[in-house]
């Protein structure tokens, strides 16, 4: 399903590539560290219903923490208005965590097994049809062996930063200062969520791709999709970025089920629904979104 | 002295971690729709 835009499977195979360099990350960082465990989580039926609303309302946006991030880095003016959303979303909702256990090293090599053979599979298809590894189409010379470089560092440094337990993820950021709009203090340490957009706005500085995009009164409806896609990811205990290289990499059961109910939610267009199967299409909102 | 460093090396990621997410256009809607 993830190779549905790219038939090339590309996206899957950068999803499960940084997925397994963020595991095996977390297992030697644990090891050197005393064999240290991390806290896993039961899924819930909230887990289904976050990730459903969650996924829906990342269509209707348009992409999700990391993608929508990146828009606005690009010049997306409008994307404002979804990390609005996330802020006011986490504000209006605070729920407790789900019931957690520790890992067992079972579950770790479950994973790691499970991870490594997706992408085995996948690699195998893609080099019996001649596809090359290409995770961004708008960038034709990354890839083969220096895509994977990156990916793999990048997945690295994930884990390490995981590891860390440095609140360095957009959608850190937007939940500690929803938390601040209940009154809860804000961390200093909370501001290295800002170096993540910064690394950004240097990529499309060097690759001269910025391209402003002004707000629009249309874009004030990304604000209703942002507190939604807050809502889910409170909800479904993570979603996404979280879901995918923090969670799962660890054997978090809640993870996999919140992700399969965010394709569900995905393959929904809510705003199709909303205008009786005739909504514009979410992926063109921003030129950058456009399929190649 | 290990943990410090391994801090200091996690807050040097964090930028080139949003450039290798930036360059990789990683987003499950968009491989998704």
């Amino acid at each position: 399903m993830l190779s549905l835009r790219q038939g090339d499977g590309s996206p899957a195979r950068c999803l499960v590539g940084l997925s397994l360099a963020v595991a095996l990350t977390l297992l030697l960082l644990a090891r050197w560290h005393g064999g240290e465990s991390m806290p896993l989580y039961s899924p819930q039926p909230s887990v289904v219903l976050g990730g459903l609303v969650f996924g829906m309302a990342a269509r209707a946006n348009g992409g999700c923490f990391v993608g929508t991030i990146n828009g606005l880095c690009k010049g997306e003016g409008g994307r404002l208005f979804t990390v609005a959303g996330w802020v006011l979303g986490y504000g209006l909702v605070h729920l407790s965590s789900l019931p957690a256990h520790r890992q067992s090293s079972m579950e770790v090599a479950l994973v790691l097994v499970g991870l490594a053979a997706l992408l085995l599979v996948l690699n195998r298809r893609a080099h019996r049809n001649k596809q090359p590894f290409r995770p961004n189409p708008a960038a034709p010379a990354l890839q083969g062996t220096l895509a994977w470089a990156l990916m793999l560092t990048t997945g690295i440094l994930v884990g390490l930063l995981h590891h860390s337990g440095l609140p360095w993820s957009p959608s850190h950021l937007a939940r500690a200062l929803g938390a601040a709009l209940r009154g809860a203090p804000l961390a200093w340490s909370t501001a290295s969520a800002l170096l993540v957009p910064l690394g950004m706005v240097l990529v499309h500085g060097l690759r001269r791709d910025w391209n402003p995009v002004a707000i629009r009164a249309k874009d004030a409806l990304l604000l209703a999709w942002g507190i939604l896609m807050a809502l889910g990811s409170v909800w479904g205990m993570g979603a996404n970025d979280t879901y995918l290289f923090r969670y799962l990499p660890l054997g978090s059961l809640h993870a996999a089920v919140g992700l399969a109910a965010m394709v569900a939610g995905i393959a929904i267009n809510p705003l199709e629904l909303m205008a009786g199967g005739a909504g514009p299409q979410p992926a063109a909102v921003f030129p950058s979104e456009k399929t190649p | 002295m290990a943990v410090p460093m391994l801090s200091t090396i996690a807050l040097l990621a964090i930028p080139v971690v949003g450039m290798g997410l930036a360059l990789s256009q990683f987003c499950l809607v968009r491989s998704v729709c």
